[in-house]
């Protein structure tokens, strides 16, 4: 995959091509992805969760005639690769890229320079879009655009993406994009450095010299190093990096600042404060309350309340509510099944479709009916949060409590995530530093934090209840959660990454801008969660007409009976649980209604079918990401916990005199 | 001797002098000041009779078979140690030698730097207490000055409160991957630095927008304060 197409490199002619092809760089939160909504129109193809996962996003838009794919990429602050982000976009870059669109924050000049400076050396054709316009013009800067491009040889674009300002400007660019004229000038030591380095390399890869020697991990991980130069390679970057007593990166890094702050010094005019963030801004100041502890907290519990209320309440109940009873049960199933019954002649299809665990009347329902619009106000909800920036403060505010679990803010998206839907936020697992943290945070997403579907259905059950019953399963589920993620933080091996987060400055969100993200996010779950749940319903299915899940069933019972003490009719809600969480809360809740459940054992199955399994969409999506076996080391844990500690409980409450 | 020499380099026997006094006062910290123990030490650490000659130059007297140095003695070896620790604290936190590197150098360049250098370091580095081997420094002049003011120059942002500005001088984290990423987000050497919040996270405002980072990281950030911008008048 990492053959280098050189010909992209040594011939400019290529981008008078019609088919042409156009990477989108640049720092995170810079408005990349709204830039090529605007560019694309419309995403063609997403292959997940935009913005918060290293996956890339590739679409196509008309240019003056010419079909133009273009690629949305992670936001980097460098070429040189820590984090997965940075990985991708790199091996994305090294290969063909076509045309460089480097998309900048307008306010911030200095670092993007460095990272100009940085993608200058990989010698492809490029375009400097300098976006938020608008905020840098409210702000005070003025940018000599022409000189800038007359220094670095390339065009420079200003636009405001979110209003599709200069967005033509930028389309024409394309068609002027050439190779950087700009050379660094680095320390002559380092340009000895870089030109003995060049020395080993063959031609057409001489200008990965300085990325080489940046670059901290072993040459053999360097994409398009061939594998039998890449030991003189190592050996040759040893003896350069002996000579010098400061590590290289750090010369790099400070040479390119000093070069950018020179280049600043003739095209930009700022204002006399040198702090990026205007004081006395109403926004801004409610971003400084977010982030400290207090009014910071208050506010958290109101963003918390805030997000229960729609995502939990509006999406998971109202709206789950009037489409499962009222649009599936009312109408779709009915019809679905009298018309499968009337063009389906052999049972074992019909059942198939429309049966007990069937794809209409489970996986569909289940999917449209019922996650369809939790999801949807999920979105809504984070959409809002992520553009206003608040999230960066509530991973602030976070930090320490997740630092006893062994994560740190960053896993504050996945988790509320979580609550919102699990198998949503197994995929964000990914903007987490190190395998250690990702392994964590899907084990507790899979053991200690109930998704909104099965929340519906719990606190119906504890509403009947006394509250004690509630207190009780929220101490429990909290201290599982605490305590098991302290226990395996102590047990998994290596060191947690130490917090390190850029806080954007806070926004108003544009509602155009909101329905984009959030509809293209909605078309990923369709395309690639729904399947999920299809071929859930589907294994549950042959389970079931093979006669192994009543096997299953009577298999576990003992354990469900004496173990748990609960009644033998409970076994079947903890296995539908495995396929919808909420289905074994439901099963709960009507033997509960039935009378077939005293207190104890309905605190004790609470606490159970929350810490159990989770669903196998979830369970499909833990595969995906954390492969089979990390997965089913996940699920022995967590099948092991849950038993454990609903054990425990019922042990317990039987002591204090419980029925 | 070369004539042509503008600026004294420390003859070898001068370099000796001064290391057994380095090295005696490292001793005498420790408690030890018995004759026959530290002329065995000196022996085998720099050459034997080199104790007889501090003796003779007036530099060490003796008395009961334990040792004490004389005023001019004092002032050598306190300048010696106090160069020594300091060269360590620069090869360790700035220059990010390894470890095996650090004594050797230190011991060669505490003859070489003159007082303006051994100040200059030590105002760069924030007027440390102690060596990496935790050594207490012996303090100079520009120490006691700075204590007049507002405690040590240079800090770790760890330390700096709410509302103070600095300038950072340089960067210590103890792997490179986490070095580089502070650089790429623009904690670069030199530039200046707001310090927004110091709890839950230690929150900074810099040239390139606000950061909010683990106090662990912030130990490894090493700012020069500027002086006057006090947390007084800016805490909210």
């Amino acid at each position: 995959m990492h053959s280098h197409d050189s010909s992209i490199l040594d011939n400019p002619e290529h981008k008078q091509v019609a088919d042409m092809r156009a990477v989108l760089v640049g720092h995170p939160n810079v408005g990349k992805s709204v830039l090529f909504n605007a560019l694309t129109g419309k995403y063609v193809t997403v292959s997940n969760y935009p913005g918060t996962t290293v996956d890339v996003a590739q679409g196509t838009g008309r240019v003056r005639g010419h079909l133009v794919e273009f690629v949305d990429s992670p936001g980097i602050y460098s070429l040189v690769s820590h984090s997965e982000e940075e990985k991708v976009t790199r091996s994305l870059l090294l290969q063909s890229p076509g045309v460089l669109i480097q998309v900048a924050d307008a306010k911030n000049l200095a670092r993007t320079l460095s990272l100009t400076f940085e993608l200058s050396e990989l010698n492809i054709p490029m375009v400097l879009c300098l976006n938020m316009m608008d905020e840098a013009d409210s702000w005070g800067y003025r940018i000599d655009a022409e000189r800038l491009s007359e220094i670095l040889g390339i065009p420079v674009v200003k636009t405001v993406a979110t209003t599709q300002e200069g967005l033509e400007e930028l389309r024409k660019s394309l068609f002027q994009a050439a190779p950087p004229k700009w050379k660094n000038s680095y320390p002559p030591e380092v340009q000895r450095a870089i030109r003995n380095l060049q020395a080993e390399l063959p031609d057409k890869l001489r200008f990965i010299s300085a990325l080489l020697l940046q670059n901290h991990t072993p040459p053999e991980d360097f994409p398009l190093l061939p594998p039998q130069i890449s030991g003189r390679i190592a050996h040759c970057l040893e003896n350069i990096r002996r000579r010098f007593l400061r590590p290289l990166p750090a010369i790099f890094i400070e040479s390119r600042r000093e070069q950018a702050a020179l280049v600043l010094a003739e095209v930009l005019t700022s204002p006399a404060a040198p702090f990026s963030v205007p004081a006395g801004r109403g926004l801004q100041v409610l971003g400084q309350w977010c982030l400290r502890p207090w009014p910071g907290y208050l506010i958290a519990v109101l963003a918390l309340w805030a997000l229960y209320e729609f995502v939990g309440v509006l999406g998971a109940q109202i709206a789950v509510d009037f489409l499962e009873n009222t649009v599936f049960g009312g109408t779709v199933n009915p019809v679905l099944t009298r018309a499968v019954h009337l063009l389906v002649p052999w049972p074992f299809l019909r059942d198939m479709l429309i049966g007990d665990y069937g794809v209409f009347t489970m996986a569909l329902t289940y999917a449209f009916a019922l996650i369809l619009p939790i999801v949807t106000t999920f979105f809504l909800a984070l959409g809002f949060l992520e553009d206003t920036g608040y999230l960066p403060r509530l991973s602030v505010l976070l930090n320490r409590a997740f630092k006893i679990i062994g994560l740190n803010g960053k896993a504050v998206l996945p988790m509320i995530l979580g609550v919102g839907c699990g198998t949503m936020a197994l995929l964000t697992t990914r903007i987490l530093d190190t395998k250690k943290e990702r392994i964590l945070a899907s084990f507790l997403l899979a053991l200690a934090v109930p998704c909104s579907a099965q929340l519906g259905v719990i606190f119906a059950m504890t509403a009947g209840l006394s509250g004690s019953v509630f207190a009780l399963w929220l101490f429990v589920v909290v201290a599982t959660f605490l305590g098991a993620g302290w226990v395996s933080s102590k047990l998994l091996p290596g060191a947690p990454a130490p917090f390190l987060m850029e806080i954007p400055p806070m926004r108003l969100p544009q509602m155009k801008n909101l329905l984009t993200k959030v509809a293209s996010r909605l078309k990923w779950y369709v395309w690639e969660v729904v399947p999920l749940f299809i071929y859930g319903t589907l294994a549950l299915y042959f389970l079931d007409a093979l006669g192994w899940l009543g096997a299953v069933e009577r298999f576990c019972a003992p354990l469900i009976t004496g173990l748990l003490g609960l009644p033998e009719k409970a076994t079947e809600a903890f296995l539908v649980g495995f396929l919808r969480r909420d289905y074994g809360a439901a099963g709960l809740y009507q033997l509960q209604r039935q009378g077939l459940l005293s207190l104890r054992q309905s605190a004790v199955s609470l606490v159970a079918i929350t810490l159990f399994m989770p669903c196998i969409a979830q369970w499909f999506m833990s595969v995906k990401e954390r492969g089979l076996k990390v997965t089913l080391a996940i699920s022995g844990l967590v099948i092991f916990y849950a038993l454990l500690v609903s054990a425990g409980v019922n042990q317990i409450l039987l002591a204090l005199g419980w029925s | 001797m070369d004539v042509n020499k503008k600026y004294p380099i420390p003859s070898t026997e001068e370099e000796d002098v001064e290391q057994a006094l380095g090295i005696l006062w490292t001793q005498f910290e420790q408690g030890v000041i018995k004759k026959s123990e530290l002329e065995a030490l000196l022996q085998e650490a720099i050459r034997p009779g080199i104790l007889e000659d501090l003796i003779q130059g007036g530099f060490v007297s003796q008395t009961d078979g334990n040792l004490c140095m004389s005023g001019k003695g004092l002032t050598i070896a306190h300048d010696m140690a106090r160069r020594h620790r300091l060269a360590e604290r620069l090869l360790t936190d700035v220059l990010e030698l390894p470890r095996e590197q650090i004594d050797p150098n230190a011991c060669r360049l505490e003859h070489v730097i003159t007082r303006d250098v051994e100040n200059a370091i030590c105002t760069l580095l924030g007027h440390p207490q102690a060596c990496p081997h935790g050594f207490s420094i012996p303090p100079g002049e520009c120490c006691m000055k700075a204590l007049k003011h507002t405690g040590p120059i240079v800090a770790p942002l760890s330390s700096m409160l709410e509302g103070q500005e600095g300038q950072i001088v340089y960067l210590s984290p103890h792997n490179r991957p986490e070095l580089h990423r502070l650089l790429s987000m623009g904690l670069v050497p030199g530039s200046v630095v707001r310090v927004v919040q110091t709890s839950p996270a230690v929150v900074v405002s810099t040239p390139d927008g606000i950061l909010a980072m683990d106090p662990v990281l912030a130990d490894h950030i090493f700012l020069r304060r500027k002086n006057g911008a006090g947390a007084h008048h800016e805490k909210q």
